[in-house]
């Protein structure tokens, strides 16, 4: 169960079960002397855009420098810091108690390197799947991570279909965690899966309609040797930031942090301890591999100039269910229904729609909020279009 | 200002809160960009790269780029190296097609008593080596110059195993075995020798205007580099740092290694982006920005052999500076001292023989050379066009030029996945099917660009669309937190079936099977779209960059 308390989120105690001494970024061996510059956000380092800080208490540390090309993974095992051998995008490093690290590359395997002996493994994606990201020390030799299931009719570069596997590295073959159902439209993302002491993987689902206009759902999930289940849904974009202890730690939107704010679990609720982002994305870093194409060397985009607009209110089956429609609303001038011979940009043939030309000096989404506000029945039947002048 | 260091001594007398908001602090500096500077500080990777590298595999098989390939052929002079088998193991190259790393898929399994040698000089040298099966569990044994790398190193299906070692050579040869392992025993991917870091060249920046149709492979891949398309005269090149708006008429340098990029091939041949700069001082942006040239910083263009007319241009507008340029070989400045605001034009006609016009410091020991832009067979400067500028209120009104990063797309967008996020249509060819109009939308802010700017060309070779075209969608991108340019309704794919993501090139088959080159992605980019085959996703055009 979850409730807000005051500006905080807050879980009820007893909604997670974690047990004690597991891996996080916020555990960390006595003593230790760490000296930084002050903030300076945006700014990147000369190495490129630190992304996906890990730590393994006792044992070390990993982050990502995102760099354009293959990015640089700054690994530190027992207080010597080495480079991992990377070639490509790396994200989610993990470190196991034996001081091995993980990373996804690419997006197409997992990488398990011993800074010790210098062996680097690669794992193939999970079978029939298109993607694997997101991998977690579960044992020493023994990995979670997260496939991508290939859905037709998806953009690739987006998420459809999750689910989380396991892989021991000596027998080689991925078996599947969960078993999560999709669609074309209905989509689960698996995110920011935390392994337990216990051998469990503690995750978060996000789940929504792809052409629906509102919050996805976001719900904490856990393996178990019964298998997947839902511990709790969360009220709104969270992930998880690892544990501390037997403490549950999260991500989660802060406007105080301009960014993620770092948030401890406690029996009251959720208590804000910092800001940055540990497992999830920074907000405010640039991609380095986005900035290929030069930022001025398109031409201007030509600005919507008055008059070229329109609202548009359909489509209607006929001529006569458009008029019906129009009679009901306010009228401005140029109003009339239309079809695809006069909007062919915008209308289907066969279909009539009401057009609402954008008086001067007010802006197509206020047409459109004026429109909507007037008829709220047809809300979702109204557009914003050009006329194509 | 004075850089603050913060020094925090972390130790068990800490409470667990106190402890945490120390660490959170740290986890957003770092978020921030900034290091926990003694314990990870970044590499440096300038050096030239003089690696050796061989990939197994059929002669059937897609070569890889930065790789030489290995047949399974007899050692001979190959490729500008000497390498190869004591005995043929054509027999005995494999390609699984089972994975996405070329390198890993393709395969030789070493015949008994099987010996693979490659040429190199004597001394040390650092060797990589990858044995596993992307199909078949494996047994594998590798002797390197004598050096165990694998003892009998069992790897499952679809793993693959990297030892990297330093081994010494005494006899003119790189020697790999596996000792007494039984016949098709070892399976080893690739090798690379003295290498670091990717090969050069590989990691392009895909300037999707010169990626063909069908992509070929470089013709000889032991010293592949970014194929090279050459420029038209007049050429004029502006040294300048990343996100400084480019000079007029000019095509931006900004300090990259050389690589193919406005439909030309030219850079340095070690990284200068941090030694670019943007004075902001002067309206002549040619002028106000340079790149200060490092030690043994070359840079380069290819052009047609043969002569050309080279203006080259020097100063600082905010520091002096001390110039020695150097072009193919010819003294065009020796330690020029300039003032503040100073600059020096040089015009010189040097011939070029090799393919590539050679502009360098002549090996001066100052390190003040700045040179500001380059003029090639150039009458002077072209026609410009102004892209815009933000003034004002952005959330409503007009719509700006294509924003940078998320920041700015949220600013022109709002929030993702909101109602707005898909209050624009237009009715698109193909969009529903092939050949078949259909609905796309994206957001109400976009509807006069997408509806008409760019749906009115599009429609004047409306064969040119092919199934599908694709707007608005709520979705993650994949494997991160960060969420798809889509959910904003500010990204539309096109052709998706024949530009897939991960593809590296445009396929500009339409619908009716003809070729149209780039005139989809022509109209995109030109009306501001950023397009995904900077991250090979060829269908996809956003109007965001930097996210």
């Amino acid at each position: 169960m979850i409730h807000m308390k005051g500006n905080r989120l807050a879980l009820l105690a007893g909604c997670v079960g974690v047990a004690a001494g597991m891996v996080s970024w916020f555990g960390g061996p006595s003593g230790r002397t760490a000296t930084v510059a002050p903030p300076l956000p945006g700014q990147q380092i000369e190495s490129g855009t630190v992304r996906h800080v890990v730590d393994r208490p006792g044992v070390g540390t990993a982050f990502v420098a995102d760099r354009e090309g293959p990015d640089m993974l700054s690994v530190t095992i027992h207080d010597v810091t080495r480079t991992a051998p990377t070639e490509g995008e790396v994200t989610n490093p993990a470190i196991s108690e034996s001081g091995s690290v993980a990373w996804a590359e690419d997006q197409t395997s997992i990488k398990v390197w011993n800074p010790r002996t210098d062996e680097l493994t690669t794992l193939n994606r999970p079978e029939a799947t298109s993607a694997v990201f997101s991998p977690t020390f579960v044992t020493d030799n023994k990995i979670a991570a997260v496939g991508q299931h290939p859905v037709f009719g998806i953009p690739g570069e987006d998420d459809g279909l999750n689910d989380l596997f396991e892989i021991s590295l000596d027998e080689g073959a991925w078996k599947p965690l969960t078993s999560f159902a999709g669609s074309a439209t209905d989509w689960t993302a698996v995110r920011t899966p935390v392994a337990t002491p216990d051998g469990d993987v503690l995750f978060v689902r996000v789940h929504g309609n792809s052409e629906a206009t509102s919050e996805p759902g976001f719900e904490l999930w856990t393996t178990s040797a019964e298998g997947a289940r839902r511990l709790a849904r969360l009220p709104g974009e969270m992930y998880l930031a690892g544990l501390n202890d037997d403490t549950l730690m999260w991500n989660a939107r802060n406007e105080t942090c301009d960014d993620w704010g770092l948030f401890e679990e406690t029996q009251d609720g959720l208590e804000q301890v910092g800001c940055g982002a540990v497992l999830a994305d920074p907000l405010e870093g640039v991609d380095p591999d986005l900035q290929h194409e030069e930022l001025g060397d398109f031409a201007a985009p030509p600005a919507h100039e008055e008059g070229d607009m329109a609202v548009i209110v359909g489509d209607f089956a006929s001529e006569e269910q458009a008029a019906a429609v129009e009679a009901r609303m306010q009228d401005v001038p140029g109003q009339r229904v239309v079809t695809h011979d006069s909007l062919p940009h915008s209308v289907a043939p066969g279909a009539w729609v009401v057009l609402r030309p954008v008086p001067s000096g007010m802006s197509p989404t206020d047409a459109l909020d004026e429109m909507r506000k007037a008829l709220p029945a047809y809300a979702e039947m109204a557009f914003v279009v050009s006329m194509g002048r | 200002m004075g850089v603050r260091t913060l020094r925090l001594d972390v130790g068990l007398l800490l409470g667990r809160a106190t402890y945490a908001l120390l660490i959170a602090t740290a986890a957003f500096l770092l978020t921030a960009g900034l290091p926990l500077a003694r314990a990870s500080g970044p590499a440096t990777d300038n050096a030239l790269d003089l690696a050796i590298r061989v990939n197994f595999q059929p002669e059937s098989s897609e070569l890889v780029c930065g790789y030489a390939p290995d047949f399974g052929h007899l050692f001979a002079q190959q490729n500008g190296l000497s390498f190869g088998w004591n005995f043929d193991h054509s027999d005995a190259m494999r390609d699984r097609d089972a994975g996405d790393d070329e390198r890993l898929d393709t395969l030789a399994q070493f015949h008994a008593e099987g010996m693979w040698e490659i040429s190199v000089s004597n001394g040390e040298h650092r060797v990589r080596a990858s044995v596993g099966d992307a199909a078949e569990a494996s047994t594998n044994v590798l002797n390197v110059e004598g050096a165990s790398f694998f003892s009998g190193e069992q790897v499952p299906a679809g793993q693959f195993r990297e030892v990297t070692e330093t081994v010494t050579v005494t006899d003119g040869k790189l020697t790999l075995d596996q000792g007494s392992a039984p016949d098709l025993a070892t399976r080893i991917n690739f090798i690379d020798i003295d290498a670091k870091g990717a090969p050069e060249g590989c990691a392009e920046e895909s300037d999707p205007e010169d990626q063909p149709d069908t992509p070929t492979p470089p013709s000889d891949p032991a010293t592949a580099r970014v194929r090279t398309t050459f420029p038209t005269a007049p050429i004029n090149v502006n040294f300048q740092s990343e996100g400084s708006p480019a000079a007029c008429g000019y095509t931006p340098d900004r300090g990259k290694v050389f690589a193919k990029r406005h439909d030309m091939a030219f850079g340095w041949n070690i990284d200068h982006t941090t030694r670019a700069r943007d004075r902001g001082l002067r309206l002549d942006q040619r002028k106000d920005t340079f790149v200060r040239i490092k030690a043994g910083g070359v840079w380069e263009i290819a052009v047609p052999s043969g002569d050309h007319k080279v203006k080259v241009a020097v100063g600082d507008t905010g520091a002096r500076s001390v110039n020695s340029i150097f072009v193919e070989g010819v003294t065009v400045f020796d330690d020029l001292a300039l003032e503040t605001n100073q600059s020096a034009v040089v015009t010189l006609t040097v011939p070029v023989t090799d393919g590539r016009l050679t502009i360098d410091t002549g090996g001066s020991s100052q390190l003040h050379t700045k040179i500001n832009y380059v003029d090639i067979n150039s009458p002077g400067v072209r026609e410009c066009k102004d892209s815009g500028s933000i003034t004002g209120d952005i959330s409503t009104g007009p719509l700006p030029p294509r924003p940078y990063g998320l920041s700015g797309l949220r600013l022109v967008f709002g929030e993702h996945c909101s109602p707005e996020a898909n209050d624009g249509r237009a009715y698109f060819p193909s969009a529903g099917g092939r050949d078949t109009h259909g609905y796309v939308y994206f957001h109400a802010r976009l509807s006069n660009l997408i509806g008409n700017k760019v749906l009115s060309r599009v429609e004047s070779r409306a064969k040119a669309n092919d199934y599908g075209v694709w707007g608005y969608a709520c979705r993650m991108k994949t494997g991160g937190t960060s969420w798809s340019v889509h959910s904003w309704g500010a990204a539309v794919d096109t052709n998706t079936i024949h530009n897939p993501f991960g593809q590296t090139h445009w396929n500009g088959r339409g619908s009716n099977g003809k070729p149209f080159g780039k005139f989809l992605p022509k109209i995109w980019k030109g009306r501001g779209f950023y397009w995904g085959l900077n991250f090979n996703d060829p269908m996809h055009f956003q109007y965001v960059s930097g996210y």
